[in-house]
């Protein structure tokens, strides 16, 4: 990947290239050490955060070309990924297009091979450790999310946390529903491989009570604070016997029905 | 109808244009088109003034939006945005600079 971002600094007027996932964190780059981390990171979760947004007005967004007083800047969308080429205002953009068509296929054929932005999941049936919870309850959050699903193999297990009543969840916490965080969303569907879903079978490990329930999934959680955290409202957390810090397994099911969709 | 929108519906491929202020405020159409077009204008606004700061290349000129089935054009001035939006089996490298050529004439 940092071969193909190199690549395409070799195009004249091009300072340095970005390849980020969506979750905005930085996979490769050609940028020079002017360019910290940080930077590149910011960068790739404002990618992450807005480019969606402007997905209704254009149908689908093929690429980003703005240009600024002092550079212009290409972003392309990706399966899952992004790539940003920073460049100066005078480079010659068709051949910039060129190699970034070029560079776009390298990266689908690599990826191709070899998933990018999940690491290959550990056929291990033994159940594993669950990712420490305290960074995320004193509030020294990892800027970047590095959480992957802790499983047994029927499901992802989660760590239980139960819905504050305030005056704006009154009613919602009389409802059995869950909450879960894009990232924790992802790992749970990448983990049994159905794409976007809606309801969630929890399972209480230490009861065996389980009930079907429908998942909102919090899209704003920068600093990570609920990853691998399943937030419960109080009626559910009472029906499956759970409290704050209990582990419950989470399954999609994806059978049923007479088409067989019931349910995701 | 807006004098901009009247001096651009000369290219064909170009469907809406409005001139609005830095705070989404659109000027001389108050359509429901065209504000959801300034509402789309001003976000891809506020994003390109965020990643322009991000990497630290100075202030936001312009931008373009490749799109399936429109493409987005901003083009800022000193207290206006202006933005057009497009057909999107059009190309856009020459749109651009259509759009540009018109908005040079007087």
């Amino acid at each position: 990947m940092q071969a193909i971002m190199l690549g395409l600094t070799a195009v004249p007027g091009v300072m340095g290239a970005m390849l980020s996932d969506e979750r905005g964190n930085v996979l490769a780059h050609s940028f020079p050490p002017y360019f910290d981390a940080g930077t590149l990171k910011g960068a790739a979760e404002l990618l992450n955060d807005n480019t969606v947004g402007l997905l209704d007005i254009t149908g689908g967004v093929k690429l980003f070309d703005i240009r600024f007083e002092l550079g212009r800047l290409i972003i392309k969308p990706l399966p899952h990924m992004f790539v940003a080429v920073l460049c100066q205002p005078t480079v010659n953009v068709q051949l910039l297009f060129i190699s970034l068509n070029v560079a776009i296929k390298k990266i689908e054929k690599l990826s191709a091979e070899a998933p990018l932005v999940q690491p290959v999941r550990q056929a291990a049936p033994q159940v594993q450790t669950p990712p420490p919870v305290a960074a995320a309850t004193t509030g020294a959050a990892p800027p970047s999310s590095d959480y992957r699903a802790v499983n047994d193999k029927k499901g992802v297990l989660l760590t239980c946390e139960t819905m504050k009543q305030t005056a704006g969840t009154y009613w919602d916490s009389m409802t059995d529903s869950a909450s879960v965080n894009r990232n924790t969303a992802l790992e749970v569907s990448d983990f049994f491989k159905t794409g976007p879903f809606k309801k969630l079978t929890i399972t209480n490990l230490a009861t065996g009570k389980s009930k079907h329930v429908p998942v909102a999934v919090i899209q704003r959680d920068r600093d990570h604070l609920y990853d691998g955290k399943i937030i419960l409202t109080q009626s559910l957390s009472e029906v499956l016997h759970v409290k704050e810090g209990d582990q419950v397994r989470v399954e999609i099911v994806s059978g049923g029905g007479f088409f067989g969709w019931e349910g995701i | 109808m807006s004098d901009i929108s009247k001096k651009l519906s000369v290219i064909p491929e170009v469907e809406q244009a409005l001139v609005m202020t830095k705070d989404g405020a659109v000027v001389d159409d108050s359509s429901y088109q065209a504000e959801l077009l300034g509402a789309n204008g001003l976000f891809l606004a506020l994003f390109s003034g965020q990643i322009g700061s991000q990497f630290g290349i100075g202030e936001f000129k312009s931008a373009t939006v490749h799109g399936s089935e429109h493409h987005l054009f901003l083009f800022d001035s000193k207290r206006h945005h202006l933005c057009v939006s497009t057909i999107g089996n059009a190309n856009v490298n020459s749109l651009d600079a259509e759009i540009r050529r018109v908005l040079a004439q007087k």
